[in-house]
């Protein structure tokens, strides 16, 4: 397999962990709260996806309409029961007590998914699994076309929501400044209740893709991993950052493979996390904290 | 207008405000004076609802919003202008402006407000598109101003207006608030550590001390007693 091939597959690897990250950084840098459950929650949207497709047939793609709202209720039924309470810490606090309970979470999720769906993988086998665009000698799968754009239609359209509507607007403002929102006249309640729900929401179009390779309850906690990976990159808040850590990720990957092969992948994504933490622990892609 | 009655405020375990009762008329600008830490914030801030008095009430017009969410104060019609500007510093001074006007009753008439607010500050018309963060000191304040008159109200508080502003970006920002109070009939409640440029601004004034009321009178009677002469003046190097 020749070098461009690599970098493909780098690229679409990178833009799923972009798409299983984006939630954890909206969460983290909208509320300050560290949801490592973010990965787990993939995988239960990712069952989802399974489930549909098997006993209706329905297309992973198509069942977003179901499973994208379902996710929304879990993260605000998550957010009622234990993270709304932590509001009253300071910012340190919540985000330790935030990563003890989702940590805990990942846990139960886990065992949850084991005893409802046993722990043999489950692909979803759609007709267009196996299909290439081919461009010269380049293969893109098409479900790794569509990952690219769901990653890059994700974010950007978190973007223009945050950025440009009124509700978005209040989201992002009640991240800068909690209280002075509130004087504005937003409800601050309401507010980050949808951002946390939204945020989780969102780990249904990760969840899709993933059932498209491989849905099993061990899988949460590695994509948690390559979610806190991205987050480093990109710097703790943003959110734009995420697409390109993701891609520098992937693609660092693959080169990994190209060069010394497939069972060094996990190895090379943690050696740049050091790195980053080492030279730019804020961020490669972050001048000021921020959106 | 704004009815405070026997209001004692905690941060936490410590008691910031005991037993305070003013009473704010709709058609003036009171303030209230005092040393650091003698409690302002805390008044300004228990009015706009960020914090709760344990005891004693709050009414605006009669309606009491003292037990309000801080959200549904600004619907009655009193906006704050925060210690410290407090400015969305990420968003331009536009959207900075359109989130003072976030509630329903201020949307609807948002495009009218903004032309107002902006004739008021022309400078923020120049810095439209700027991030709020790259303003001078000054611009801040009358950006934090004008987005606090978006929301439409007929109370607004100003907390600390002349912090670390010159002198004459001072005289300049209190004589467009004194400007707005007499023309569109907007309320003030300003808390201040700069005696003398409240006191000259205001009709009413009260000092507090350690958290209490300890004198209230006319603002030009106050600026020439004993009381404050002594106190604070003094202490100003006037
Ligand atoms: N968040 C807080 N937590 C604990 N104590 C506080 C808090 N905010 C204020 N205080 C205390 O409450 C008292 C009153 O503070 P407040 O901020 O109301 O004073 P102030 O008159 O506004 O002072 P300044 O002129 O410095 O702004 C002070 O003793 C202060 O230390
Ligand atoms: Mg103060």
């Amino acid at each position: 397999m020749e070098f461009a091939q690599y970098i493909t597959y780098g690229v679409i690897n990178g833009s799923l962990y972009a798409l299983v990250a984006i939630g954890l950084a909206l969460i983290m840098g909208i509320m300050g709260i560290f949801n490592i459950a973010q990965g787990s929650l993939a995988m239960i949207a990712g069952y989802g996806s399974v489930l549909f497709f098997q006993h209706l047939k329905i297309d992973p793609f198509v069942s977003l309409v179901f499973t994208l709202p379902a996710m929304f209720l879990i993260g605000v039924f998550m957010y009622l029961t234990m993270f709304m309470s932590m509001n009253k810490y300071d910012s340190g606090q919540k985000l330790r007590n935030s990563m003890l309970v989702s940590f805990g979470l990942v846990l139960i999720m886990e065992t949850l998914a084991t005893i409802l769906w046993t722990a043999n993988e489950r692909t979803v086998t759609v007709a267009y699994s196996g299909a290439v665009l081919a461009v010269g000698d380049l293969r893109i799968p098409y479900t790794g076309l569509a990952t690219i754009v769901l990653a890059i239609g994700v974010i950007f359209g978190l973007h223009f929501f945050l950025k440009h509507t009124t509700f978005g607007k209040s989201i992002w403002a009640v991240s800068q400044d909690h209280d002075c929102a509130m004087l504005m006249g937003v409800n601050v309640r309401r507010t980050t209740l949808a951002a946390f729900g939204i945020g989780v929401a969102i780990s249904a179009f990760a969840g899709a893709v993933v059932s498209l390779h491989t849905v099993s309850p061990a899988i949460g906690i590695d994509w948690t991993n390559k979610a806190l990976i991205l987050i480093v990159l990109a710097g703790v808040g943003s959110i734009n950052g995420i697409l390109f850590a993701g891609l520098l990720l992937g693609i660092v990957e693959a080169l990994g493979v190209y060069l010394v092969g497939v069972h060094y992948t996990g190895v090379v994504g943690l050696l740049i996390f050091i790195i980053v933490l080492m030279f730019r622990p804020q961020g490669l892609f972050v001048r000021k904290a921020g959106v | 207008m704004l009815e405070i009655t026997g209001i004692d405020v905690f941060h936490g375990d410590l008691q910031a405000v005991w037993d305070v009762s003013l009473s704010i008329e709709g058609k003036g600008i009171t303030t209230l004076i005092g040393s650091n830490g003698s409690g302002k914030s805390t008044v300004l801030s228990t009015i706009a609802g960020l914090l709760k008095p344990v005891k004693g009430s709050i009414t605006f017009d009669g309606v009491r919003i003292d037990t309000m969410p801080a959200h549904k104060i600004v619907e009655t019609g009193i906006a704050m202008v925060p210690e410290g500007r407090r400015l969305f510093r990420e968003m331009t001074v536009l959207d900075n402006l359109e989130m003072g006007a976030i509630t329903k009753r201020a949307r609807q008439k948002k495009n009218e407000t903004m032309a107002w607010v902006l004739d008021v500050f022309p400078i923020l018309k120049e810095r439209a598109r700027q991030r709020a963060d790259t303003l001078s000191g000054g611009e801040q304040q009358m950006l934090a101003i004008g987005r606090s008159l978006m929301s439409q109200p007929r109370l607004l508080l100003v907390d600390e207006l002349s912090l670390g502003l010159a002198p004459v970006v001072v005289q300049k920002i209190s004589h467009i608030l004194d400007e707005i109070n007499k023309t569109r009939g907007i309320g003030i409640f300003l808390v201040e550590q700069n005696v003398v440029m409240a006191l000259e601004l205001a009709d009413t004034g009260h000092i507090i001390e350690n958290g209490c009321i300890v004198g209230s009178g006319k603002a030009s009677e106050l600026l020439a007693s004993d009381q404050v002469r002594q106190a604070y003046l003094g202490m100003d190097g006037e």
